[in-house]
């Protein structure tokens, strides 16, 4: 199944071609239209890309590139040259190889981009875009495009809107000292001495910042479980008592990093 | 720890993608009629160049019938295959990098 979203693109595109009296319909056809796409859009915008020069050397290549039917054949419709047949081809048995019920305008982007030969591919390169960049950004980007596609289709739904507004810090992390009031930590068994100690460090008025050490599985998550359970218990000294502790998921943090500079912003953002 | 340096022998240079050209094979089963008609239809050829260009086939075993990006020439040699298959002849297209 093809998403309505770039269903809308190739209608788009062959009605174009038909505009032009094109004899054929071309990947830069799709492309151009793809370009102008939402989605697309902003993830280029995200890469810093100049939409605007893109879409400008694309057309002029289209029009001196697409032989046009004779004068007197007029209202035919264009043929769709094969590089386009198998590119369609190729994404839709991706889709369903990989169990997606519907290939999207990203889908479509990128398997025009797999094609080295294509004008599209060298343009994108010559702006020093690669399609792993593209990929990296489609599967792990900082806010999944699909679901913006589906807030554009099914109406702002509350909880996506909720989901939006956490911040980077809610994003990547997970606040023990909630999980703890829910009951999901386990006591701390024969560790009251090293939480104290953390807590009396916490309590200091410069450095207070405790640094747990040691090997793997020695329990260095239990002394901060610990003291997220002491807090949810009121087990501790007043300033503590609304004290949160957060406990950050680095994978996750730099899973949506295209470069190092990323993983600076995501951290800047705290 | 030893260093390793690697060098390119060449620049990695980026190139505007080549045009391709299509040419038209001779063979001795497909007719003059039926490649004229293959030029005037698939590569909108006048009824003169038509001519001079199947002649070129039929002199020289082959001849250029235009340059496309590799896009459309390689659709226009899909075409001619498709045609020249319907008609029951042997007519064969190329492309080519420039």
């Amino acid at each position: 199944m093809i998403h309505k979203n770039l269903q809308k693109v190739f209608t788009d595109a062959v009605n174009y071609a038909r505009a032009n009296n094109h004899e054929y319909i071309t990947v830069e056809h799709v492309f151009i239209y793809l370009l102008q796409s939402k989605s697309i859009l902003s993830l280029l915008s995200q890469m810093e890309m100049d939409t605007k020069f893109l879409f400008t050397t694309l057309k002029e290549y289209i029009l001196k590139n697409t032989p046009k039917y004779p004068e007197d054949i007029v209202n035919v419709d264009p043929i769709e040259t094969i590089t386009l047949t198998n590119t369609i081809e190729q994404m839709i048995s991706h889709a369903s190889l990989s169990g997606k019920k519907e290939s999207t305008v990203e889908d479509m982007f990128v398997y025009i981009l797999k094609d080295e030969t294509a004008y599209c591919t060298y343009l994108l390169h010559q702006q020093g875009l690669e399609r792993i960049d593209i990929l990296e950004e489609i599967s792990h980007g900082e806010s999944s495009i699909d679901d913006k596609i589906e807030e554009e289709f099914e109406g702002k739904s509350t909880q996506k809107k909720k989901e939006k507004e956490e911040t980077p810090l809610e994003q990547n992390s997970v606040e023990l000292v909630t999980i703890a009031l829910e009951g999901n930590i386990d006591p701390v068994i024969n560790r009251e001495k090293e939480i104290h100690r953390v807590v009396e460090i916490l309590a200091r008025r410069k450095k207070n910042n405790p640094i747990l050490l040691g090997e793997t599985g020695v329990g260095k998550t239990a002394i901060a479980e610990g003291l997220a359970l002491a807090i949810a218990n009121k087990n501790v000294p007043t300033f503590l008592e609304d004290a949160k502790v957060y406990s950050l998921d680095m994978g996750s943090m730099l899973a949506g990093t295209k470069y190092r500079g990323d993983l600076k912003k995501n951290s800047k953002l705290f | 720890m030893p260093s390793y340096k690697y060098e390119l022998d060449e620049e990695l240079d980026l190139e505007e993608p080549k045009k391709y050209k299509v040419l038209l094979l001779n063979d001795d089963f497909s007719t003059m009629d039926f490649v004229i008609d293959i030029l005037s239809i698939v590569f909108r050829k006048s009824t003169e160049e038509s001519e001079q260009i199947m002649l070129d086939v039929h002199n020289n075993g082959k001849a250029v019938c235009g340059i496309y990006t590799q896009e459309i020439a390689l659709t226009k040699v899909s075409q001619v295959k498709t045609m020249a298959r319907k008609a029951n002849f042997p007519l064969k297209a190329i492309a080519q990098e420039e």
